[in-house]
């Protein structure tokens, strides 16, 4: 990120924080697991622990841990977490479970083989990934010359077009702002429209889903303009740009009138990612 | 035509060509020309346009043919589009993963080795065209099964999906046979295996 002046650059989770009063040494800072597999995969790494003499009450006081931290950032925790905890919290229960010795129908195989089966099964695939991640990738370490590649580098962004400053961002909404200065309406912030910045983020992601660029304007003409709106989706985009899921542009053509700015996405799923953004919600 | 007319008219081709071109494709330019000069032609070329010291390397891609750049020279490049190369996220990479490995495969099972679920990840690789519905599972619902496209092969220049590393490759792989034995003293004892619907 550009420039940040005196205001510490610790708080970088998301705005908002402040707000919630949430005492320093609280605020956590998650890493993003692409699921609750990449979550175990990791504590089991972490831990040193061997694969196949998994201490599943130590696994799952962790992984629970886990959730609950994510609870305590209003993160949405999805079906599959608590799912995931069923199974360890059903598994660690079977193992508390005395073997009966007078019962030999009891004596059925280790709970946790089926858990080992996936988490093997996932690494492996993770592996893969990483494999695929090194080879060298059209358009990121070789090119054709092809007139379909060029086409496609288009969407990487012509040259002419140089990445924008936090000053263009200003600029811009100063902009948007000055354009609809014969609505005054700034003042109805009797209904305010309940914005979050993670709905802000869903919103722009879910856009540039259908096209890979924005023009930067667009994002509020179908909107009514209000102060709140703006903030949060200044916020929004610097989240994003921070995040790199998004690149800013500012065509800088030789002409009197500055073009507008352009939003471009830098991940192919962006909506997939933003789903995924650890950040709280601030209540209202 | 001789071996030197032949190398200069495939060269030209594969110059101007959009998509990498399959051997038969390249040889049905030419009248009268016995396929194996072209292959020698072919092969020629090849070699001469490849190594560290080249520009352009002449690769199999996806079963055909293709210029592209030496891969070393992907920065310069970024530098000279003034681009930064967009990425794929690690869900993508995963799932990517799994359906090149496993393909055909129903989106179930790519979720049940994910954990997660990932019909959001699909439909953007099916945008890209980098998988896609290849057929269906005759089973409760049909659902529909994956797998890669050309264009997957393309993005990350194989020649075909035998290019990948095997997965036994992975050190992990050892310990999944280990598993497997300890599984097979546990199946003794159980006939629990067979998932519920």
């Amino acid at each position: 990120m550009p420039p940040s002046d005196d205001s510490s650059n610790s708080d970088a989770p998301a705005g908002g924080a402040d707000a919630q009063q949430v005492p320093r040494q609280l605020q956590l800072e998650l890493p993003s697991y692409s699921g609750p597999m990449d979550l175990l995969v990791d504590l089991i790494r972490e831990h040193e622990i061997d694969i196949f003499d998994i201490p599943i009450a130590l696994i799952t006081g962790q992984y629970l841990g886990h959730i609950e931290r994510m609870n305590a950032l209003d993160l949405q925790v999805g079906g599959e977490w608590l799912e995931m905890a069923a199974t360890l919290v059903y598994i660690k229960s079977k193992t508390l479970l005395p073997d009966d010795p007078g019962d030999d129908e009891e004596e059925g195989p280790d709970p946790r083989d089926e858990l080992v089966r996936r988490l093997i099964e996932y690494q492996m695939f993770k592996w893969a990934a990483d494999q695929l991640d090194e080879r060298p990738q059209l358009d990121r370490d070789f090119f054709l010359a092809a007139p379909k590649a060029r086409e496609e580098r288009r969407e990487v962004g012509p040259p002419e077009i140089q990445q924008a400053s936090l000053f263009d961002l200003v600029d811009a909404l100063k902009r948007v702002i000055e354009d609809q200065e014969e609505e005054p309406e700034w003042v109805y912030e009797i209904t305010r429209e309940k914005l979050t910045l993670r709905g802000v983020i869903l919103e722009i992601a879910g856009r540039l889903d259908d096209e890979p660029r924005l023009q930067f304007s667009a994002l509020f003409a179908d909107e009514p303009l209000d102060r709140h709106r703006i903030v949060t989706t200044f916020l929004a985009l610097l989240e994003m740009t921070r995040l790199d899921m998004i690149r800013l542009f500012q065509p800088r053509l030789d002409g009197e009138g500055r073009e507008a700015l352009i939003i471009e996405r830098s991940v192919i799923d962006i909506v997939e990612v933003s789903q995924t953004l650890d950040f709280p919600e601030p209540e209202e | 035509m001789d071996q030197q007319e032949i190398r200069a008219t495939l060269e030209a081709l594969l110059l101007a060509a959009e998509e990498p071109v399959a051997p038969a494709r390249l040889e049905s330019v030419f009248d009268e020309t016995a396929p194996e000069m072209i292959q020698r032609a072919l092969k020629a070329l090849r070699l001469e346009y490849a190594g560290e010291g080249r520009g352009i390397h002449l690769v199999r891609i996806a079963g055909g043919y293709q210029f592209r750049t030496n891969p070393r020279f992907g920065d310069r490049i970024r530098r000279f589009f003034e681009s930064k190369p967009v990425r794929l996220s690690r869900a993508a990479l995963e799932t990517l993963a799994i359906i090149a490995y496993r393909q055909p495969l129903p989106r179930a099972e790519v979720e049940e080795v994910r954990g997660v679920n990932c019909s959001g990840v699909l439909k953007t690789l099916r945008e890209y065209d980098l998988v896609d519905i290849i057929g269906q599972l005759d089973d409760i619902g049909k659902p529909h099964l994956y797998g890669t496209t050309p264009r997957f092969l393309e993005l990350f220049g194989l020649a075909g999906l035998s290019e990948l590393p095997t997965l036994e490759e992975s050190e992990l792989q050892a310990l999944i046979d280990m598993h497997e034995d300890v599984e097979v003293e546990a199946d003794d004892a159980d006939i629990e295996e067979s998932k519920p619907e």
